[in-house]
């Protein structure tokens, strides 16, 4: 078994998180690599490397991984055999299992769940599901196979790519290009600025906010908003650094985040959050489930269900009930509101008027039900909800953080918002990175210099780890 | 097939130039933060570094006990001799060492002083580290590795880098203009002293212990390769050198065995040494009046100091001392303020009034005879002085500054100085009307004008009298 603290020792040397410099190293040579083994021996270099990146994190993980894959593997030809019966769908049941168990008894116990597995059982149920379905062939070639499950860029918190698009990309060997490489390295940069710069400085805040007995009123609110950006920060940090990481070898992963704040309603919000999550729910659950299409009544059972499911897939415990709960219920309310509105014909000039206020308040909802995501317990959460209530005055110097520290983290917030205006616009990181290799090459010097002056680094700062690689 | 490799080179050759473009400037911009985001204590410091090149006279090296011990002002006058003090807290010998490489670099001294505490076994529990004198000095190049490598690992990391530890500063930067990197150029007038001024009223107070017998000591190998190393480098550069311990409490007979080795290294090695626990009784030095327990206080640095320079004018030639109006006029800045202090804390009339004589700023002095002569101390001491119309038995009331009487009387006077109107007179010494508290009309009263910036008033009083010693201690305006 894998379970426990000390059934298997964790190696010496030190794991390949993405935010440390050895696992931009070890792109680099996969990048090296990748390039000479494009038409040979790629799909086995690859799983060379993938098993030495999850053999970093510990032996555990990587029997773990290789247990639920070999099982995945051979429950392919059972599925291929019997495709069309609904019995063969039990064949889940395993993985399902599996997985919420490690969950719930990582709750309840010691045990630690393994590196990855939320991400990994679902890339597997969907491969499942999508030869079930008839809408791929099984992958024979077990180093192919593997290759999928293990992909190390998405391994330790997603994206949750699927099995069809990477396949074909394994087997295409495409010719080495370079906008590729570069918008790759790009995204990789990018990503680490965001999570050491930004990130981890926006936890400290939130830190300092929210785990102060003493703040009330708008200082806990502050935390609470600023927890909504580190969570976003967090994510789309190790996305970015995924899909880059993917990119260089010559993978193209879809994008995981969409502008997901500036969003007018919780469906919004969901188009762009987490995607590959979001849709394997609505690919695997809630279409098979019937969709909107057996009535209003279903329809809103389908979506509580729904989010359910994706509190469980978070952890099993009241808070995540809640804070997924939350999401379907007011999703479902602002179904009901929406329908009502659409039979009030309102100007579309007025809508574009409280498209802003609509944002806004969408965004402190969210912000609000994070506020369960982060706790521990249902107290604490609604703790948090009473000191706000409590009311007092805002001071950043209470919270403990200095003029400028206040400032950086406005100028953070202020910065994410104009990006992510941006990105719903355009695709920057596509346009950034097929800009001549000057201005690429001078956004890395920027970065780097940035990351010098205002990184978490040095000797007294304990880089956090990204939040999704807990699930 | 000519024209796909001329496209290869061609992005091959971007690649080349972009990443060392890149390269270059993540270099420079480096090579720039690390002036902007330089441990500012140390920048403070670096004023060792700022030293016109070859004026230092005199090199102390040690641990705090240095620190708080020499006064190179008060050397200074002593002298005329410039002294630097390079120490830090628990600083070993062999951290000095690299110190004093350090400051070889641009200075040619005649003679080093080594304070020795870190060699003696109570200095174990030492909290401070050699990190210390990282963080508060300018060591650079090999030596500050060296230092640095002398510490554990893990905390060796965090002292290699001065950009690292200190990028964080941009937290409380209170203006963009410090991203500008300025250099700085000034000397810090304290030269490496810290003054720690004595508690009032004093303590119970008492002379540290001396043992009759010690057990044997075995001196750690690494402190005895660091002595070496001093001694040898010395001798390489034409240095002499002087070893001192200075008293303090909790000193055990282990540690008296200790000090008595590196006496017995010293005399070796043909190397001088004064051992200040020894010589307490000898110069009136008390633990609680003139030290914490620890660390001297200011009027207990001025002993210290004195008593050093006079060894050192005794025993020491300094052929190559040049003179500097610049440094002259550094070394005099903190004297008056120095000698406040001393003022403000010293029990001893007779040590009180020696530095009086040199006092720069002005005295008021204010001597009631009732018909009874000084003690014969106190008197000679006065007489020393060559206070104008002071005959030592006739009351004598005066106004002093910079060593010249603005006006004496043997009768009661009153006078205007800068704008205030002074007071003195057979029990009354007033200043605009406040009356300075004057211990019943007794014998002698002195006070310093000066702007102490310990309580920010700008004129302290004290009195003292002859065959005892007492305090007052009362700010004016």
């Amino acid at each position: 078994m894998v379970i426990g603290d000390n059934y298997f020792t964790i190696p010496a040397f030190t794991d390949l998180s993405a935010t440390t410099i050895y696992f931009v190293a070890f792109c680099f040579l996969m990048f090296m690599l990748s390039v000479p083994f494009r038409y040979l021996i790629r799909p086995y270099v690859l799983l060379a490397a993938n098993i030495f990146f999850i053999y970093t994190f510990g032996w555990n993980n990587l029997i773990c991984l290789f247990a639920f894959a070999v099982l995945g593997y051979i429950f392919s030809f059972i599925v291929k055999k019997y495709q069309g019966k609904k019995a063969v769908l039990l064949l889940a049941l395993p993985f399902v299992a599996g997985l919420f168990s490690f969950k719930y008894f990582a709750q309840t116990t010691s045990i630690i769940i393994p590196l990855g597995i939320s991400f990994y059982t679902f890339k597997i149920l969907s491969y499942l599901f999508d030869i079930y379905e008839g809408k791929i062939k099984v992958e024979k070639n077990p180093v192919f196979y593997l290759d999928y499950v293990t992909f190390f860029p998405c391994i330790t918190a997603g994206p949750i790519n699927r099995a069809e698009p990477f396949l074909k990309e394994l087997r295409s060997c495409r010719e080495f290009e370079y906008s590729d490489a570069g918008s790759g390295f790009l995204l990789i940069g990018l990503g680490l600025f965001e999570k050491r710069v930004f990130c981890d400085f926006i936890t400290s805040v939130v830190e300092r906010s929210l785990d102060n007995p003493e703040l009330l009123g708008y200082n806990v609110l502050f935390g609470v908003l600023m927890y909504a950006l580190q969570i976003y920060l967090d994510f789309d940090s190790y996305s970015n650094i995924a899909i880059g990481a993917a990119r260089i070898m010559g993978f193209k992963l879809d994008r995981n985040f969409a502008s997901p704040y500036i969003s007018r309603n919780l469906k919004e919000f969901w188009a762009g959050w987490h995607i590959s999550l979001t849709s394997w729910f609505r690919d695997y659950l809630y279409i098979p489930l019937g969709g909107s299409r057996k009535g209003v009544l279903r329809k809103y059972f389908n979506i509580i269900f729904i989010f359910f499911v994706s509190a469980l897939w978070h952890g099993v415990s009241l808070p995540f009930i809640v804070w997924g709960l939350g999401h379907g219920i007011i999703r479902i309310i602002e179904d009901m509101a929406s329908s009502i509105l659409r039979k009030i014909k309102i100007n579309r000039y007025v809508g574009y008027l409280f498209t802003p206020i609509l944002i806004v308040v969408n965004f402190l909802i969210v912000s609000a039900l994070w506020v369960f995501f982060r706790s521990s317990d249902l107290t604490s959460a609604l703790a948090v909800f009473e000191k706000i209530v409590a009311g007092g005055t805002f001071s950043y110097e209470l919270i403990g953080l200095t003029h400028n520290e206040f400032i950086w983290s406005l100028f953070i917030a202020g910065t994410m918002l104009v990006t992510d205006i941006i990105r719903k616009l355009l695709p920057i990181g596509d346009i950034l990175g097929k800009q001549v290799f000057i201005v690429r090459w001078a956004i890395y010097a920027v970065l780097i210099i940035a990351f010098l002056i205002f990184g978490m680094y040095g000797g007294s700062f304990d880089a956090n780890d990204f939040i999704y690689r807990r699930f | 097939m000519l024209k796909k490799a001329g496209r290869i080179l061609w992005n091959n050759i971007k690649i080349l130039a972009g990443a060392a473009f890149v390269l270059a400037t993540i270099y420079y911009s480096y090579l720039y933060l690390c002036k902007v985001f330089i441990n500012k204590e140390a920048f403070y410091n670096d004023s060792f570094h700022n030293m016109p090149k070859d004026s230092v006279d005199i090199i102390v090296l040690g641990s705090s006990h240095a620190q708080y011990s020499f006064i190179p002002s008060f050397a200074y006058q002593d002298s005329g001799l410039y002294s630097y003090v390079l120490g830090s807290a628990c600083q070993a010998p062999k951290v000095s060492y690299e110190m004093l490489k350090e400051a070889l670099k641009n200075q040619s001294p005649e003679l080093v002083i080594l304070e020795v505490y870190t060699t003696t076994p109570v200095s174990y529990n030492c909290e401070g580290d050699v990190c210390f004198a990282l963080a508060q000095y300018m060591m650079r190049g090999q030596e500050k590795q060296n230092v640095i490598n002398f510490l554990p690992e893990e905390k060796a990391e965090t002292y290699r880098n001065d950009f690292i530890n200190n990028h964080n500063t941009w937290r409380e930067m209170e203006s963009l203009k410090e991203l500008i990197y300025e250099k700085d150029t000034s000397i810090t007038p304290d030269f490496g002293y810290i003054q720690l001024d004595a508690e009032l009223p004093p303590k119970n107070s008492w002379y540290p212990l001396v043992y009759d017998n010690v057990p044997d000591f075995t001196l750690d190998e690494e402190d005895i390769d660091g002595l070496n190393n001093i001694l040898d480098l010395c001798k390489e550069k034409d240095i002499q050198l002087l070893l001192y311990m200075m008293p303090m409490d909790s000193l055990t007979a282990e540690n008296q065995g200790a000090l008595d080795k590196v006496w017995q290294w010293a005399d070796e090695n043909d190397v001088k040494y004064l051992d200040f626990v020894q010589l307490s009784r000898k110069i009136n030095y008390r633990l609680q009046i003139h030290n914490n327990g620890a660390h001297c206080f200011s009027n207990g640095a001025s002993y210290i100091t004195d008593y050093l320079m006079n060894f050192v004018k005794e025993n020491y030639v300094f052929e190559h001392h040049t003179q500097n109006k610049e440094l002259d006029s550094l070394y005099d800045l903190y004297v008056p303020g120095l000698t406040a202090s001393v003022f403000r804390t010293e029990y001893n009339p007779v040590k009180y009034l020696s530095r009086l004589i040199n006092y720069p700023d002005t005295y008021v002095i204010k001597y009631d005879s009732h018909d009874r002569p000084l003690g014969d101390t106190l008197r000679t001491c006065l007489l020393d002085m060559g206070l104008e119309g002071f005959d030592g038995y006739s009351s004598y009331y005066a106004i002093v500054r910079n060593g010249e009487v603005l006006v004496y009387s043997n009768t009661p006077l009153s006078y205007d100085l800068d704008g205030h109107h002074i007071e003195i007179g057979n029990g009354v010494l007033s200043i605009d009307e406040n009356v300075i508290n004057d211990y019943y009309g007794l014998s002698f009263t002195a006070f310093v004008d000066d702007f102490d910036h310990y309580t920010n008033k700008n004129i302290n009083v004290w009195n003292s009298w002859d065959e005892g010693y007492g305090y007052d201690y009362k700010p004016l305006w």
